[in-house]
């Protein structure tokens, strides 16, 4: 990770921030540490572009500051925010400007592979498999998180993967 | 699927990850993020104002997206409730503020589920008074570029102080707090009484903002400023009041829709032009934000769409009734359908649908909370999806549940091009005397059966089971969806009735 922090300037920012409350700053730094990467991962993994994944965490990371005192378990609210706003910028990418994502420059085949597969899916379905895919996720825990029933977050996957096959095979 | 495939999935997914690009101090661009988010909140919160924004805040009016875990629009602004004192009282006494437009919307296959309209009691708040001056091109409503002029205290706004972002200026002797981001600049400074200003622009170089700054005199008699060099950036003053609630009694409606794939928020409250004006401004400066210009009902409007969701909001000057509309998922795509849709109602639609929408009958349309519609019970929707799963073998999904007296809902989605709303309802909401007036089907295995709507975006089928079942079945052609025929809805909607699954549900949502 190596993110050095200087919780100072958070702390001071989100002060005057109306729901704030107290801010912990050595758990934000803690939460800084371990979840800023991660989750820029994961949003760039979703969105393939640095300046959409690092825009939607910085803002979800700054809802969370504002919002520390009254949320129990930061990770989860942060990857919740993380992945529905990643969803929603997919969406509307998708009806509003829609035009291929960027490429990745890699010489790892399965990265072809998996990039090619994701670009045919829905932003939702997207979610679902990177969820249980890149994050392994649990089931509930994604239906949880996309506030889906589990029933659909199983069907979503199955013909997730159904497809997927059928394009290898083809 | 092999374990292989899964494998090369999850390693191609590490493969992206690994190429996200980590910036040099990520803590210093989150902690400018949150600068930028309390600016907009000082800048709406602070100047819509002291006693106006907060008591809509507090009503829950203006505080209406769903702001817990999931979807906020990051470019356009979130509301938020702050922790403050409640400016308005609940209202006692004199009657409600009549004439407050009723308005709604009337479009196919958008669905009223929540309603509720109540007044208030204006009351004296505590907080310094704010003032708000706008300008925009003349002879125009909406327009780029603009200039907001606000002026208040530390406790109703923000200036930008301590921004590692800004860059600090002369303004008359004092410091000004330069920031720009994308087309939209602010310029705040403190003034020797204690106030500030806070100058923001859109569609205006920097140099000219200070340009201007400077050319502002603070007026002795009145509250704000004389900004008479705005007339070189070709604007002109439109809006120059205080954003206090206007005195009296205040309205405050939100109504909630349910379409293909989106979902509609109505709220309308009352409120003063530069409350109104400021909430605009609050919109077109939030970033990405495309603007164009419509009306609604004979008043001039703005569509505003941002990356998460497009909102539509105008001003009945007549009558003081800011209204504003959010529009989210793939309904965006309809916008223009839903301007087009807007109605005002009469007092006893009005009833009609407070009623409709809250399952009770509501005496008096202006007063009363609107009622939650609870979710129905896991074990019966699930009962109910494994029903639908084996019917319609190319099913997707479903969502949207929602249960209300009488009435159950499932939204189904089939794959990507289609989609089915199945509504169980108790027989007492679904009278036959009133189906006679559609055209009649064939009679199915299951009961009698009847053709709803039937154009080009919308056909249903209603069935009433001779087991004093109840369900209509729709299927939606938006967006280029496939409608599903008259012969496959009757099917379904045969098939479902003589399903133990919605027999079970049925008994589920009550007589």
């Amino acid at each position: 990770m190596g993110t050095t922090v200087n919780m100072t300037g958070l702390r001071a920012a989100s002060d005057e921030a109306p729901a704030a409350g107290h801010v912990d700053d050595v758990a934000v730094a803690e939460l800084f540490r371990t979840e800023y990467e991660p989750m820029l991962r994961l949003a760039f993994v979703m969105l393939r572009s640095d300046a959409q994944a690092q825009d939607v965490v910085h803002d979800s990371m700054a809802k969370l500051i504002e919002r520390w005192a009254t949320v129990e378990n930061p990770g989860a609210y942060l990857r919740t925010i993380v992945v529905n706003r990643s969803r929603d910028l997919l969406r509307w990418r998708r009806r509003w400007s829609w035009k291929p994502l960027p490429e990745i420059a890699s010489d790892d085949a399965d990265v072809d592979f998996v990039t090619d597969l994701l670009d045919g899916l829905s932003p939702t379905r997207r979610a679902i498999v990177v969820l249980r895919f890149y994050e392994q996720c649990t089931i509930p825990e994604i239906a949880e998180l996309l506030r889906m029933r589990e029933g659909t977050v199983k069907s979503q996957l199955h013909r997730s993967l159904h497809s997927l096959r059928e394009e290898i095979e083809s | 699927m092999t374990s292989t495939t899964e494998d090369r999935i999850q390693r191609g997914l590490q493969g992206v990850g690994r190429a996200a690009e980590t910036p040099a101090e990520p803590h210093e661009l989150v902690r400018e993020r949150i600068d930028r988010r309390r600016r907009r909140r000082h800048a709406r919160n602070g100047m819509l104002a002291g006693v106006t924004c907060l008591g809509l805040v507090a009503a829950g009016v203006v505080a209406t997206r769903d702001d817990t875990t999931t979807v906020t629009s990051a470019n356009t602004p979130d509301v938020e409730s702050p922790a403050v004192e409640t400016p308005a009282v609940d209202a006692e006494g004199p009657a409600p503020s009549e004439g407050f437009p009723k308005v709604s919307i009337d479009l196919a296959g958008l669905d009223l589920t929540q309603a509720s309209a109540r007044t208030e009691a204006s009351a004296p708040g505590t907080v310094e008074p704010a003032h708000v001056q706008v300008f925009r091109p003349a002879g125009t409503v909406w327009a780029l570029p603009f200039v907001e002029v606000l002026t208040g205290t530390e406790a109703n706004m923000g200036i930008g102080r301590g921004n590692p972002a800004a860059t600090i200026v002369d303004v008359n002797g004092a410091d000004g707090h330069l920031a720009s981001e994308q087309d939209t600049t602010m310029l705040g400074w403190d003034l020797p009484d204690g106030t500030q200003t806070l100058v923001i622009a859109r569609g205006i170089e920097p140099d000219a903002v200070i340009d201007l700054a400077r050319s502002m005199e603070k007026r002795s008699d009145a509250p704000g400023w004389d900004v008479t060099q705005i007339e070189t950036l070709g604007l002109a003053p439109s809006v120059d009041g205080s954003p206090r609630f206007p005195e009296g009694q205040l309205a405050f409606h939100n109504l909630q829709f349910e379409g293909s794939g989106g979902e509609v928020e109505l709220n309308a409250s009352t409120a003063s032009a530069a409350s109104h004006e400021s909430r605009v401004v609050d919109y077109l400066t939030a970033g990405d934000i495309e603007v164009d210009n419509t009306t609604v009902l004979g008043h001039p409007a703005v569509v505003a769409r941002g990356i998460y969701d497009a909102r539509i909001l105008w001003y009945d000057a007549g009558r003081e009734a800011s209204t504003y509309l959010i529009v989210t998922g793939e309904l965006q795509t309809r916008i223009d359908d839903i301007v087009d849709s807007i109605v005002e109602l009469d007092d006893s639609r009005w009833a009609d649908l407070l009623e409709r929408a809250n399952g009770s009958n509501t005496d008096d349309a202006t007063t009363g909370p609107s009622t939650t519609i609870a979710p129905p019970s896991k074990e019966a929707t699930d009962a109910v999806e494994a029903a639908i799963i084996e019917l319609l073998p190319a099913y997707t999904n479903a969502t949207e549940l929602t249960r209300s007296p009488g009435v159950f809902r499932i939204r189904v989605t089939d794959l990507d091009d289609s989609s089915f709303t199945l509504d169980v309802y108790a027989p007492d909401r679904f009278d036959a005397s009133e189906m006679e007036q559609l055209d009649p089907l064939p009679d199915t295995t299951s009961g009698r059966a009847w053709l709803g709507a039937d154009d080009s975006d919308l056909r249903s089928v209603y069935l009433l089971g001779d087991a004093g079942l109840a369900i209509r079945v729709e299927s939606s052609g938006r967006d280029g969806a496939a409608l599903r025929s008259i012969e496959e809805l009757t099917d379904l909607a045969d098939k479902l009735a003589s399903s133990s699954a919605v027999s079970d549900l049925r008994s589920e949502i009550g007589e």
